[in-house]
């Protein structure tokens, strides 16, 4: 399909079967023990990666796919390093905790979303107290955003198929007219969608579908596997 | 003893802001379980005459469905009993994923969720959807798989009257005949705005014509279907060329 904004891969594998809000609870624990985990000694950094190492075989992340989509934040925390060379020692090993606990965090992030559909996972966060009209709304703008990307896409195609030996400035121009003629069609897009919501009985509300109530055993595993991030983190840091 | 018709609508009359008048004085009724085709070719207003009968289009004239009048007011209890696929079903399917946008309706009458959610299934059951594909989102069903997901969110509100603008668009030869399957299956009353007339051929036995927003005829699909010359004056077939 074109033009979808999603991170999930489909794949079968004990982590796309965990439960959702098990798998939130495990990471932020292992967010926070990345956070706090200190980078000399280096065992509970490696601890923490290996934890991270668990979590790619049990989703069968592909590692390659993973160091891809880290790759931006690899950029981000190379300059630290790069600049980090000739400052002192202090400036090295600023830079180097900053490198370990931005690697960690943004993979972990990634983990869970190759593993999980977006859906799913703003359903869970939408389950949480205070969160929930918030995941309501992000779940449209999901939908929406999709649907848009869809249009820009399709509108790109059929504009860049008809100009096949466009160059780049062209390809640029042809861009910047689809998004001017997208604005109209996307208006009367969502004019239809906001008539097919009103004839379906919207009234301003969005209806909460009905809850599973999450496994224990998945439960258990998430909170094993946040205790255990944590714990390496804090006896690293406070020993 | 009359019994009261499903659907019927007294001189309806529509002029777009701007435009030319695209409803002229259309006047029809559909009993209970009756299966009409609103036929017309391109720009004759089937469109606009079925959004009309939901009171998204505000037109002159008067709409009746199960007894309630449209009018201001009243336009949730005529959308209750009338609904409307869309001739674009990626217009019609909002929620992340499919089984929520099935149950969306249900819920938002008021329905428990779990009543929703067997609604919801009751209704992909009809249009023989795969249940795997319910825990998608819609961008990632194909045309023909959207077109029955969207048919199967209306469905779900259990209509007393179904009105389909261009069901059969982006659906091939097999997909054609299932829907035609399960529109053959539904209790419901049915009004089935096309142009493809192979495809109301078996499932009307009764045919109104709309062209440039007139009702042009009103009568047994069979018989018109056999006037050929009628049919090409209507736009509904291509001009028969002589030998010259
Ligand atoms: N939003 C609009 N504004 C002005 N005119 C319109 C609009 N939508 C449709 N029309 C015109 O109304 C007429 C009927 O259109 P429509 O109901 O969509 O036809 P059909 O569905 O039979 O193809 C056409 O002449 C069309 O150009
Ligand atoms: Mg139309």
């Amino acid at each position: 399909m074109i033009g979808h904004f999603d991170l999930y891969m489909r794949r079968e594998s004990a982590l796309h079967r965990m439960d959702e809000r098990a798998k939130i609870i495990a990471l932020v624990g292992f967010v926070l023990a990345a956070l706090i985990a200190p980078t000399r000694p280096v065992w509970p950094a490696c601890t923490l990666f290996g934890l991270l190492g668990l979590g790619l075989v049990f989703g069968r992340v592909p590692p390659l796919l993973l160091a891809r989509r880290t790759l931006l934040v690899a950029l981000f925390v190379g300059l630290p390093l790069l600049v980090s060379r000739w400052g002192g020692e202090d400036a090295r090993l600023a830079a180097e905790a900053f490198a370990v606990k931005s690697l960690l965090v943004a993979a972990a992030f990634m983990v869970l979303m190759t593993t999980t559909r977006t859906v799913d996972l703003l359903d869970a966060t939408g389950r949480l107290p205070l969160l929930r009209g918030l995941s309501a709304l992000a779940q449209f703008i999901v939908r929406g955003v999709n649907v848009l990307l869809g249009e820009v896409v399709r509108t790109y195609r059929a504009w860049a198929l008809r100009a096949p030996r466009a160059n780049l400035q062209l390809r640029v121009r042809g861009l910047a007219a689809a998004s001017v003629s997208l604005v109209g069609r996307a208006a009367a897009r969502s004019d239809r969608i906001g008539a097919a919501m009103v004839l379906r009985g919207f009234d301003g509300s969005l209806p909460q579908a009905p809850a599973r109530s999450p496994a224990a055993a998945h439960l258990a595993i998430g909170v094993a596997f946040a205790m255990l991030s944590l714990a390496a983190a804090g006896i690293g840091r406070w020993t | 003893m009359d019994i009261a018709p499903a659907l019927s609508v007294e001189e309806l009359s529509y002029t777009y802001p701007g435009g030319g008048r695209a409803l002229d004085q259309v006047s029809f009724s559909l009993a209970a379980g009756e299966r009409v085709a609103l036929l017309g070719a391109n720009g004759a207003g089937k469109s606009t005459l079925l959004w009309c009968l939901v009171g998204v289009l505000r037109a002159s004239g008067k709409v009746v469905v199960g007894g309630t009048e449209l009018a201001r007011g009243a336009e949730a209890e005529v959308r209750r009993k009338l609904g409307l696929a869309f001739s674009e079903p990626d217009d019609q399917l909002f929620m992340p994923t499919v089984s929520r946008d099935l149950s969306f309706g249900p819920l938002a009458a008021g329905d428990a969720p779990e009543e929703s959610l067997r609604k919801a299934h009751a209704a992909a059951g009809q249009v023989a959807l795969a249940e795997d594909l319910l825990a998608r989102p819609p961008h990632e069903l194909s045309s023909g798989e959207k077109r029955r997901a969207a048919l199967a969110a209306v469905l779900a509100l259990e209509p007393e009257v179904l009105a389909l603008d261009e069901p059969t668009n982006s659906l091939d030869a097999p997909g054609r005949a299932a829907l035609a399957e399960a529109l053959l299956g539904l209790p419901c009353a049915q009004l089935i705005a096309t142009h493809n007339l192979d495809f109301v051929r078996r499932l009307c036995p009764r045919s109104l014509v709309l062209v440039e927003g007139k009702l042009v005829a009103d009568e047994q699909t069979a018989s018109l279907l056999l006037d050929r010359g009628r049919l090409a004056d209507y736009g509904l077939l291509a001009p028969e060329k002589g030998p010259t």
